[in-house]
């Protein structure tokens, strides 16, 4: 192809725009055609094909003097009956897959006009493939044929183009491009209205492609190694090479190049290959065919051999041989630019290597695959299926062909199931962007349209709970052989202990461990763990608040699964359903657990959350599972009827704060709303009364059930944002989680129910409804209003009004922080509840900004109907910790 | 295809567009407004791809203002995909 370097002229660049223009206009036309269009014209494309597949080839051979003429005939059967096989039934146009399960359709798009190089080796069945795959994917394209094979490759096109019109396909679908240079190749690769790049060739015209910047399917040189293990069937692997190696003269890139052959079988093998027509060269005889073959300048081979009979190279480099000899076998010693005959060599010379070893052996075929033939293709014969898939990871070939021929294998369809190609995909290795057999899904844009799929939801609760007054007789039907209670000081004191005690079955074994009143540590959890092993205990019975049921959980998680990984299993996640870690399903013990809840606020006997603080480390451990949820919930009110008032108001509060957020979380179901709107209702009932009448029955039945419906809620939809700010601020000032939530809780439903500055991604969610949902919260208390802005706001000050009944503080200035201790905080406030993740239930995204703005507010406190605008000082803060 | 000419409105009728696109391209006259209407053409082919690119030549040439009407969108892709919708007006 000459490249004389100067520009091209106006008449060759109209020329060129003509043909483009003209392809263009052809593949607008094709879009237009249906699945059935298509397959009606591509049918006689290939009988067409079929009919010349004789004529092409001789065309071919006269043209390039290249290969054989029989087999450039097979190539061309195979290039469009062995393709058409593949295709015929394939969609290509619309909607070609649907994965109904998924909600995904994968919809074709043409890619419009394709500027393909075609090589010299295989020229016209290039051709005819490259025309078939373009007309069943409504594609138009523009030839560009290796120069000495342009007249075989125009017939070709020619061929496929009459005959495409004639069944349908728009005129200018196919162009050849007349006698061309460089520049006209480098004007089409560049030019706007080229959507792809094609290019089967050498190197050059494969990087000129890549180089372009357009989208470009690769496709070069290879350099295919072949181990011919000692277990492999002698007989087929010779004739198979000698088959594959011979096959129009070598031409093929996949075909054999370096065959490296086991010590225990090498003269055999050698042997077996001189007697079917092979000449196996002498040391001398070797070093001159390399010579003669292989260029010495540029370690690449002598174009001249190119497809040319073995007979004849042996002829090129004075080797005397047998007139129908077939192949020339070239013992080498090893492999790189020293060992000329280790490369590419597209003719019928094979080098062979002895192997001491299966080491040596896969040591050397890896070499050839890094000597030019990274990605392509290579070649193994064994029976030994270890080896086999050993060979198959340490080569990086987009084939590896298996006890087959190289060359026929790759082309696929012939000896394995591979999609059938006349491009070879090298992946990166050999600068392309696929490893793939490149085939129609290499010419079609492939659109994904994807449906909504709502998320799965659940809703998990304990298998059994039992509530109202002395529930906790239902003890009696859990029989145990060895029970440990868990419990705390005070408790134990007070007597709750010996009433669980004694509503234990009579033979029950029981030992009660006693832990602090406190968050639980690991070095509690481990004597917890150590006792349950001890006694060998089948029941856990954990009474106490949050942290004896938590501490509980995690002791019957380590004591059922002692390799659990507690630093591990804390891994944060997004969603349940996909997160990292995995909880132990492997036991060595089994246990039930029953938690009785001794407070009305945490919910912790249906949760399945635990907390624990590791000092040794000074972190919070957070446990999240379905696995840790107790077997049995108790909710029996004798057990909070002496709970203090301060208590009352603190875990009442979280108790509402569990219910409210999980109202309006983007997990809320039809499930949990039933629950959590329940439990609102009872809160606002009886919370005030009990924290009143402390000793009244029903008001601690109620708010100690509503605790226990909350926790339902919220252990299935989850908290938010509210949350998020407690525990972040609760840590860095030590107030009691219900109290932080208290501060927070009306500027949080302020918060939530304008309009988002950040939605919240959420499949399940149809439009934001965090205000509607409070406004239903509003109709469902009776506290009237008309909108559901009046109805909001009417929420906002009744959880106020009921607050300030609590006589909960209801600003953090009031608790003693000063201004400039809380502006000093804020930095870390802010980021450790934007760490926090309760807040992605929430309905609404917070900004950093945002959380800044609503401690702000809680700071402030009072009357806060709405976040209030921060002052020119605050906000000049604010941004400061943003 | 056949056609309705009235002195700034050509009804394409769909199958044999081009003679008339060609036809239309010819009387083009300097400043002048036609408006085709694509109302019935549900397909279009090579040749009338070509027409309405030489119409749009002629148009640029002859500062004339060429409106398409009612064309569907399949056709519209067709045009969209031959780079011609910029080069004419539209009516829905």
């Amino acid at each position: 192809m000459p490249d004389n370097g100067t520009p091209l002229s106006e008449e060759r660049i109209a020329y060129l725009e003509g043909l483009v223009s003209q392809a263009r206009t052809a593949a607008a036309i094709f879009s237009q055609c249906t699945q059935e269009d298509v397959d009606r014209i591509v049918k006689p494309m290939v009988i067409a094909g079929l009919k010349q597949a004789q004529n092409l080839a001789r065309l071919a051979v006269e043209e390039t003097r290249i290969g054989v003429m029989e087999d450039k005939a097979l190539k061309n059967m195979v290039a469009t009956e062995f393709v058409y096989n593949y295709i015929k039934d394939k969609r290509t146009v619309g909607v070609i897959r649907e994965y109904p399960e998924r909600g995904i359709v994968e919809l074709a798009e043409p890619i419009g006009v394709i500027f393909s190089l075609t090589p010299i080796t295989n020229p016209t069945s290039t051709v005819l493939f490259k025309c078939i795959m373009a007309i069943k994917t409504r594609n138009a394209v523009i030839f560009s044929p290796h120069p000495s094979a342009w007249r075989c490759c125009s017939e070709a096109v020619k061929i496929m183009y009459e005959t495409a019109v004639k069944h349908g396909a728009p005129e200018g679908v196919f162009t050849c491009l007349e006698s061309h240079t460089l520049q006209d190749n480098a004007y089409l690769m560049h030019h706007k209205d080229i959507g792809l790049i094609d290019a089967t060739g050498g190197p050059g015209a494969v990087k000129a492609a890549y180089s372009s910047g357009k989208p470009a399917l690769g496709v070069g040189a290879g350099n295919t190694p072949v181990y011919l293990e000692k277990t492999a069937d002698i007989d087929m692997a010779v004739v198979d090479i000698i088959t594959s190696k011979t096959f129009d003269n070598g031409t093929i890139c996949a075909s054999e190049q370096t065959v490296v052959i086991d010590d225990e079988i090498y003269d055999r093998v050698l042997h077996k290959f001189a007697a079917l027509g092979s000449h196996i060269c002498s040391e001398k005889e070797a070093e001159v065919l390399g010579q003669t073959v292989i260029d010495p300048a540029t370690g690449f081979m002598q174009p001249m051999a190119v497809g040319q009979k073995a007979t004849d190279i042996a002829r090129f480099a004075g080797i005397k041989v047998k007139p129908n000899t077939k192949l020339l076998l070239a013992p080498i010693k090893g492999v790189g630019r020293e060992y000329p005959l280790s490369v590419e060599k597209l003719f019928p010379v094979l080098a062979v290597y002895r192997a001491h070893s299966v080491d040596e052996a896969l040591k050397t075929c890896v070499d050839v695959n890094y000597l030019g033939g990274l990605g392509h293709t290579a070649v193994i014969f064994s029976n030994n299926d270890a080896i086999v898939r050993q060979f198959g990871n340490l080569i990086n070939a987009g084939r590896i062909i298996v006890n087959s021929p190289g060359s026929i294998g790759a082309l696929g369809g012939i000896y394995n199931d591979m999609v059938p190609t006349f491009s070879f995909g090298c992946g990166t290795g050999g600068g392309n962007s696929t490893t793939d057999n490149i085939n129609v899904y290499h010419y079609l844009n492939i659109k994904r349209m994807a449906r909504r799929t709502p998320a799965h939801m659940w809703f998990r609760v304990p298998n059994q709970i039992y509530f109202n007054m002395n529930a906790v007789e239902n003890l009696r039907n859990f029989p145990s052989r060895s029970t440990v209670i868990i419990s705390n000081p005070s408790l134990e004191q007070i007597g709750h202990v010996d009433v669980v005690r004694r509503a234990l079955p009579p033979q029950t074994q029981v030992r009660v461990t006693i832990i602090p009143d406190a968050e639980p540590d690991i070095k509690i959890i481990a004597q917890g763990v150590e006792a349950l092993n001890f006694y060998k205990a089948d029941q856990i019975i954990a009474l106490g608040g949050g942290s004896v049921i938590d501490a509980a959980k995690i002791m019957k998680l380590k004591y059922e699964s002692p390799e659990a990984d507690l630093e591990e299993l804390a891994a944060p996640f997004l969603d349940i359903r996909k997160r990292v870690v995995q909880y132990p399903t492997e036991k060595i013990n089994h246990s039930r657990l029953i938690a009785i809840s001794t407070t009305s606020g945490t919910g912790s006997e249906v949760t399945p959350f635990a907390v624990m603080t590791d000092k040794e480390r000074g972190v919070k451990v957070t446990l999240a599972d379905y696995s840790l949820t107790p077997d049995v919930a108790i909710v029996d009110p004798q057990f909070v009827m002496s709970m203090p008032k301060g208590l009352t108001v603190d875990t009442g509060v979280d108790c509402l704060t569990h219910a409210l957020e999980a109202g309006v979380s983007i997990f809320a179901s039809p499930y949990t709303d039933s629950n959590a709107m329940q439990a609102i209702r009872l809160v606002f009932k009886y919370l005030p009364e009990a924290y009143e009448n402390p000793r009244d029955e029903e008001a601690r039945t109620m708010m100690h059930n509503a605790a226990c419906i909350a926790a339902i809620a919220f252990s299935n939809a989850s908290v938010g944002v509210n949350h998020a700010l407690a525990h972040a601020f609760g840590a860095r000032f030590g107030v009691a989680h219900g109290r932080a939530n208290a501060l927070m809780l009306p500027h949080v439903i302020a918060y939530n129910a304008s309009v988002p500055t950040k939605f919240m991604p959420s499949p399940n969610q149809r439009g934001y409804d965090a205000h509607k949902k409070y406004a239903m919260i509003a109709d469902l208390l009776g506290l009237g209003g008309h909108t559901v802005e009046e109805k909001v706001a009417r929420l906002v000050t009744a959880t106020e009004q009921l607050l300030d009944r609590l006589a909960v503080p209801r600003s953090i200035a009031e608790l003693g922080i000063s201004k400039e201790e809380f502006e000093r905080a804020m930095p870390d406030l802010a980021k450790n509840a934007f760490d926090d993740p309760s807040w992605r239930s929430n309905p609404r995204m917070p900004l950093v900004s945002e959380l800044v703005e609503l401690y702000w507010s809680a700071y402030r406190g009072r009357g806060m109907s709405q976040p209030k605008a921060a002052t020119k000082a605050e906000k000049v803060k604010e941004e400061a910790y943003v | 295809m056949t056609t309705t000419k009235t002195p700034a409105y050509l009804e394409v009728n769909g199958d044999d567009a081009a003679p008339a696109l060609q036809g239309a391209c010819d009387k083009l006259d300097s400043g002048d407004d036609l408006t085709l209407d694509f109302s019935r053409v549900v397909r279009i082919d090579p040749g009338a791809v070509r027409g309405l690119e030489a119409l749009a030549q002629a148009a640029s040439e002859k500062a004339a203002k060429i409106t398409l009407r009612g064309v569907n969108v399949e056709v519209y892709k067709v045009l969209k995909l031959a780079r011609l919708t910029s080069r004419f007006s539209r009516e829905s």
